[in-house]
C-alpha cells in the first residue's frame, strides 16, 4: 500500500508539467468506501431484525433453524466496517497524492 | 404470505439508493469523452479485476451456471474452469499489453476493440465489427434484461407492488425489467464506464453475500457433501466421467471439451469480448490493466461453489406437493391447503417443469417433463433464506442483470461514439461531441435493448438465439484478433473476408445441424432446402460446435487470404503486435515476472479445486 502511494506521487507532478495546465480532475472516490457503507448499513439492519426475531421459529424454519440473519448481519457488518477502514486509508493517500 | 417482508424491501431500497449514488457522485469527474468512456484510464487494478468479473456475471451466465450444475452436475465445474481460466490468463500475459498499450499514430491510446481493429488492419473491418458488435451487445442486453426479470416475475418478488398499482398480469414482469433497465441507464448516463465500473464491485459483492449462505445452509440440509451425493441422481456427480452418452452429460468429448470450451468459447470471451476488455483497459497503468485478469481468474476459481453447486443442491431438496392438513382447534376443524401449481409439483427436486399458458408442464416428444433449468439457483435463495436475507437475495439477483446489462450499455456506447460516430459519421468531432454522441447511444441502446427484451416477452425462443449470435460474432472476431496480435504478416483484406466467412459459416452450422429431440427452427437445422446434415447430442454442443467451426473458417480465409495480399510496412505496426508491443516490466527473464508466477500459482489453484471435486 505504502509503495503503490509512492509511485503515484512521484509519476503525478512529472505528468502535471508535460500536459496543459486545465488537466483533468482524477476520479477521486475509492470505491471501497461505497461498499463499506453498503455493508456496514446492511448488515447492521440484518443483525437488528435478527436479534429482535430470533424468537420466532416459523420466520427462521427456512434457514433450518439458524438465525441466519443475526449472524450472516455480524459478519456483513464486520466485512463493511473492514472495507471502510482501508477505503478510507486508500481515499486519504490518493487526496495526499492528488495535492 | 408476501415473498418480501419490510426488512427485504428497505435492504432492497438501500441497495438501489446506492447503486444511484454511486453515478451520482462521479458526475464532477465527467469533463470529457475519456472520464466518460474509459474512466479517465485512472482505476486501480484490483478494481478493474473485480469489474472484469462482475461484468462476466450477467444475467444469463449466472443463471446458466445454476442451471448447468442441476443438468450436468459436477461435469460442468470443469467445463466452465476450462472455458474460463486459460483465456484469462493468456488474457493477461499476452493479449492486454497490445491491447493497453496500442495507441495511434498521434499518441492517443486505443479506446475499443474495433479501433484497434481500424489501427492494425484497416477501415472496413473497423467498421464491420462496430456493427456487427453493437447489433450483438444490444441483443444480449435485452435478452438477459428479460431472462432475469422473467425469474424475477416467476418468484412473485413484485406482485405487491403490482397489486397495488392496479397493473394486468404482465405488469410484475413489466416492472422487473423497467426497474433495473431505469436504474443501469440513470447510472450509465450519469457517470459513464467509471459508475459501471463501482457498481460491478458493489454487484459482485452483494452476490457473494446473497449466495454464501445459501451455499452453506443448502449443503446443511443436504446432509453435508456424502448427503448430497447420495440424494442426487449418481451421473451428476462425477467431474470428468467418459461416458459421454448418459442423460446427464453434455455429449461432449475430450477434444471437443478443450477445443470448444478451452479454447473457442473461453477465447472469444475474455480475449475479444468489448463488454470484459473495457474494464481492463480503463486501469491507470499497464501493469494494472495486465493484472486486472489475473485478480478475475483468482476469484473466478471459486465463483462455481457459488453458482453451479447451488444447482446440485436444488435436485436434493424433494419437489413440493400439494398438501391439507387438517387440524382441530376448540372444535372447529381447519383445512389447511398448499397448494402447488402442477408445473412445479413435477419438476425434479426444487427445478420446476416449464410452464405452458395453463400452468401445466411442457412434455417433449418422448412424453418427458421439460425442466426450467434456470429456475434452480433463484428457486435456492426462496428456499433458504428467511426475510431479511431474501432482501438481499433479491438484490444480488437484480444486481446481475444490472452489471450485465451495464457492460453491454457502456461498450455499446464507446464503440458508438468513437468508431461510429467519430470514425466514419463527424470525423472532426470536439471531445465535447463525442463525449455528448456517447451519452446519446447510451440513451438508445438502452431503448433497442428494451425493446428487444418486449419482443423476447412475447417470443420465447429468443433466448436461445443468443447463443449463435455470440457464435456468430465473437468467435471469427476472436480468429482474427488473435492472429492479429500474434503476427505482423496478416492483412487488412483478410481480416475483413475472414470475419465476413466466420459469421456466415457459423450461420451455415448453425442452420444445417439438429439437436437430437429437437424441432427444426431456432434451436437449428432451420435452412430448408439444405437436409439437415448431423446431429448435435445437445443445444450446448451445437453452440460449441457453431463457435468453433466459426473460428476455423475465419482463422484459415484470414490466413490464406493474408498471403495473396500485401502486408502492411512494419514502421505502421509499432506497438499494435506482440513483438513490437511494449512489455512491463521489460527485460526480465520469465520467471522473475510477477505476473507469469501469479498466472502459474492461479493454474495451479484451479487445477486443485477441480481435482478436489473428482476425488471426493
Amino acid at each position: 500500500m505504502a509503495k503503490k502511494a509512492k509511485t503515484e506521487l512521484a509519476i503525478k507532478p512529472a505528468a502535471g508539467l508535460t500536459v496543459k495546465p486545465t488537466v483533468n480532475p482524477p476520479i477521486h472516490v475509492d470505491a471501497r468506501i461505497a461498499v463499506g457503507m453498503f455493508f456496514t448499513l446492511t448488515g447492521t439492519i440484518l443483525a437488528a431484525f435478527g436479534f429482535s426475531t430470533r424468537d420466532q421459529v416459523d420466520v427462521y424454519a427456512k434457514s433450518l433453524g439458524i438465525d441466519a440473519n443475526l449472524w450472516w448481519g455480524l459478519v456483513l457488518l464486520a466485512f463493511g466496517i473492514t472495507m471502510l477502514a482501508f477505503g478510507r486509508r486508500g481515499q486519504a493517500m490518493m487526496d495526499k497524492a492528488g495535492k | 404470505m408476501p415473498i418480501l417482508a419490510s426488512a427485504d424491501w428497505l435492504i432492497l431500497l438501500i441497495y438501489f439508493f446506492f447503486v444511484l449514488s454511486a453515478g451520482m457522485s462521479l458526475v464532477p469527474a465527467m469533463t470529457g469523452s475519456r472520464e466518460y468512456l474509459q474512466a479517465g484510464r485512472k482505476l486501480p487494478g484490483w478494481l478493474c479485476g473485480i469489474a472484469l468479473l462482475g461484468a462476466s456475471m450477467g444475467s444469463l451466465e449466472v443463471l446458466g451456471m445454476g442451471a448447468a450444475g442441476a443438468r450436468y452436475g459436477l461435469a460442468s465445474m470443469g467445463f466452465f474452469a476450462l472455458g474460463s481460466i486459460p483465456a484469462m490468463l493468456f488474457a493477461a500475459l499476452v493479449l492486454m499489453p497490445v491491447f493497453y498499450g496500442a495507441a495511434s499514430a498521434a499518441g492517443a491510446p486505443v479506446r475499443s476493440t474495433p479501433e484497434y481493429l481500424g489501427l492494425r488492419f484497416d477501415q472496413k473491418t473497423r467498421a464491420l465489427n462496430a456493427g456487427l458488435f453493437t447489433a450483438m451487445a444490444l441483443f444480449s442486453a435485452g435478452i438477459s434484461l428479460y431472462a432475469m426479470a422473467r425469474i424475477v416475475a416467476a418468484l412473485h418478488v413484485f406482485d405487491s407492488v403490482g397489486d397495488r398499482l392496479n397493473l394486468p398480469p404482465t405488469g410484475a414482469l413489466l416492472l422487473a425489467m423497467t426497474l433495473p433497465a431505469v436504474l443501469v441507464l440513470a447510472y450509465v448516463l450519469l457517470g459513464g464506464l467509471a459508475a459501471t465500473m463501482y457498481n460491478q464491485l458493489l454487484q459482485f459483492c452483494v452476490l457473494v453475500a446473497a449466495l454464501l449462505p445459501m451455499v452453506y445452509l443448502g449443503l446443511k440440509r443436504a446432509g453435508g457433501w456424502s448427503g448430497l451425493k447420495a440424494s442426487v441422481p449418481a451421473g451428476l456427480m462425477h467431474a470428468w466421467s467418459g461416458d459421454h452418452t448418459g442423460p446427464h452429460s453434455m455429449g461432449l468429448g475430450v477434444v471437443g471439451l478443450v477445443l470448444g470450451a478451452g479454447l473457442v468459447m473461453g477465447g472469444s470471451t475474455w480475449c475479444t469480448d468489448f463488454r470484459l476488455l473495457q474494464t481492463a483497459m480503463a486501469a491507470k497503468d499497464a501493469r494494472s490493466a495486465r493484472r486486472a485478469p489475473l485478480v478475475a481468474a483468482a476469484l473466478r476459481i471459486f465463483v462455481p461453489l457459488l453458482l453451479i453447486l447451488p444447482g446440485l443442491f436444488a435436485l436434493s431438496v424433494p419437489a413440493p406437493h400439494t398438501t391439507i392438513v387438517i387440524h382441530n382447534e376448540n372444535g372447529a376443524i381447519y383445512h389447511e391447503i398448499t397448494v402447488v401449481p402442477p408445473a412445479v409439483e413435477q419438476g425434479q427436486g426444487m427445478v420446476p417443469a416449464k410452464a405452458d399458458a395453463n400452468g401445466q408442464p411442457v412434455k417433449d416428444a418422448n412424453g418427458q417433463v421439460v425442466l426450467d433449468y434456470a429456475m434452480a439457483m433463484p428457486k435456492m435463495l426462496l428456499q433458504f433464506l428467511p426475510s431479511g436475507l431474501m432482501g438481499l437475495g433479491v438484490s444480488a439477483l437484480l444486481a446481475c442483470l444490472m452489471s450485465g446489462v451495464a457492460a453491454s450499455l457502456t461498450a455499446c456506447n464507446t464503440v458508438f461514439a468513437c468508431d461510429i460516430y467519430q470514425g466514419f459519421l463527424k470525423k472532426d468531432a470536439s471531445d465535447k461531441q463525442i463525449l455528448k454522441a456517447g451519452r446519446w447511444a447510451a440513451l438508445g441502446g438502452m431503448l433497442l435493448a428494451f425493446a428487444t427484451a418486449c419482443a423476447a416477452m412475447r417470443c420465447n425462443d429468443l433466448l436461445d438465439v443468443v447463443v449463435l449470435v455470440f457464435a456468430a460474432v465473437n468467435a471469427p472476431l476472436f480468429a482474427t484478433l488473435l492472429l492479429g496480435v500474434l503476427c505482423k504478416r496478416f492483412t487488412g483484406h483478410g481480416a475483413f473476408s475472414g470475419m465476413i466467412a466466420g459469421t456466415a459459416a457459423a450461420l451455415l452450422h448453425h442452420g444445417t445441424a439438429l439437436p437430437r429431440g429437437e424441432q427444426p427452427g431456432i434451436h437449428g437445422g432451420w435452412i430448408r432446402w439444405i437436409r439437415v446434415l448431423h446431429h448435435p447430442a445437445s443445444d450446448m454442443t451445437l453452440g460449441l460446435g457453431t463457435a468453433a467451426f466459426a473460428f476455423v473458417v475465419s482463422l484459415l480465409v484470414t490466413v490464406g487470404i493474408s498471403l495473396c495480399t500485401k502486408p502492411r510496412a512494419e514502421t505502421e505496426l509499432a506497438g499494435l503486435t506482440i513483438g513490437s508491443a511494449t512489455m512491463e516490466p521489460a527485460k526480465a527473464a520469465w520467471w522473475k515476472r510477477p505476473e507469469t508466477i501469479a498466472a502459474a500459482l492461479i493454474l495451479l489453484a484451479a487445477i486443485a479445486v477441480n481435482l478436489v471435486f473428482v476425488l471426493s
